[in-house]
């Protein structure tokens, strides 16, 4: 099983910037990573904000590891 | 299938057995039944074992997964529904429930996706609402544990899963958004707009949908990545130039018309699971646009309803979730 790398690994930056291009197979996924978009489109000059978006990320891995595995490996390679 | 449409005493018994349950009815009923673990909302709409029905005699009772080891019902005004989930379990999943038009609809359509830790656990639920031809009909929901009856509060059954299993949510929305097409931009969060911006240039809405000849049975719908949330409309109000929404269009998002099914029921119906759901719910259009009643829906029962909740506020979707192992779902990704 896939360890949730934390919130220090450049990943989830990588992650926060291209996740557009991902296709997830989870509905929690899709409106997590959407709500990581509105964050930082409605906040274009907060960057502690992009900071925020990863916290929200890996907090969602972290507990919904179980049915967003296949999402994480996604995620990761982003 | 299991049987979940009761009449009133066998309603009765079931609550009485001490489970845990999510109840839809007419309010009529729903105050007859005794004080319980279940929380409930007012419908006379139901997808059951034998297919769609209308029915104010009827109750409808799902038995929550014999796995939820502990669980507490709380309720929330629209200020209050951003503490959701700072009230989730640690590993678990929350059932909600809304009355339809209700201040705290209209907050959890707007506000829902900015709240903190809204994904750490699945939530799930429903918009409560009425016979559709009356026109007095007033939604509520029903906090079990209480005995209380409610209008202006969303209803939660937060539960505590055990630790091997998980919830996984999921809905079918046959609908696909025209993004090489017009967008729709509103100035203001409202269920009746009339001012907006077609491909940015000032215009009314309701004059726009009635120029284009729209049909109202498709929504319009806001992009979430690679799927969408539809927004379905109620009534072109010619008269007062305005359009009724079955739920609110939110300002800063932007919108595409749907584009057209080839069969409504058909298309529906071949993304709808074949497997007998733990708890699902429907919206009312479907059941309307596709002539649900008295037809089943493959195996999935629930009220029908005026919204549903999977994370945020959807509508014309259906919502269902599943209760499984954590091993299986670890062998299938």
């Amino acid at each position: 099983m896939i360890e949730v790398p934390p919130k220090s690994d450049l990943r989830w930056q990588q992650f926060i910037k291209n996740g557009e291009n991902c296709t997830f197979s989870s509905l929690a996924t899709k409106m997590m990573y959407k709500r990581c978009q509105m964050l930082l489109k409605l906040n274009p000059d907060k960057p502690e904000k992009f900071n925020e978006a990863v916290a929200i990320a890996h907090e969602y891995f972290t507990n919904n590891k179980a049915i967003a595995e296949s999402d994480l490996k996604i995620a990761l390679a982003a | 299938m299991k049987k979940t449409l009761f009449n009133l005493d066998e309603a009765k018994s079931v609550i009485s057995s001490g489970k845990k349950f999510m109840v839809a009815g007419p309010e009529e009923l729903l105050t007859q039944l005794p004080k319980g673990d279940w929380i409930g909302g007012t419908i006379p709409y139901f997808m059951g074992q034998d297919g769609g029905v209308k029915s104010k005699d009827l109750i409808q009772i799902t038995e929550l997964d014999s796995k939820i080891q502990d669980f507490a019902i709380k309720e929330y005004s629209a200020d209050e529904l951003k503490n959701i989930p700072k009230d989730y379990f640690e590993r678990g999943m929350s059932f909600i429930i809304i009355p339809a038009f209700s201040e705290p609809h209209l907050a959890y359509a707007k506000d829902a996706v900015t709240f903190d830790g809204i994904f750490k656990n699945p939530i799930l639920g429903w918009v409560s609402g009425f016979d559709l031809d009356d026109p007095q009909g007033k939604a509520a929901v029903f906090n079990g544990k209480s005995g209380e009856l409610i209008f202006d509060k969303a209803v939660v059954l937060h539960c505590e899963l055990d630790s091997s299993f998980a919830a996984n949510i999921d809905i079918i929305n046959p609908f696909i958004s025209d993004r090489e097409g017009i967008t729709i931009e509103f100035p203001e969060s409202t269920w009746s707009p009339s001012k907006c911006l077609i491909n940015g240039e000032e215009a009314n809405f309701a004059e726009f949908l009635q120029k284009i000849n729209h049909n109202e049975q498709l929504p319009i719908m806001t992009d979430l990545g690679d799927s969408d949330i539809n927004v379905c409309i109620m009534k072109i109000d010619s008269e007062n130039n305005k359009v009724d929404l079955y739920n609110p269009v939110i300002a800063g998002f932007t919108y595409y018309l749907a584009k057209p099914l080839k069969d409504y029921a058909e298309d529906f119906r071949s993304q709808a699971p074949n497997h007998e759901a733990d708890w699902s719910c429907n919206c009312v259009l479907n059941y309307l646009y596709s002539g649900l009643e008295g037809k089943k829906l493959n195996q999935l029962q629930g009220p029908v309803t005026f919204g549903e909740i999977a994370y945020l506020l959807l509508n014309q979707t259906c919502v269902y979730y599943d209760v499984k192992e954590v091993e299986a779902l670890q062998k299938a990704s």
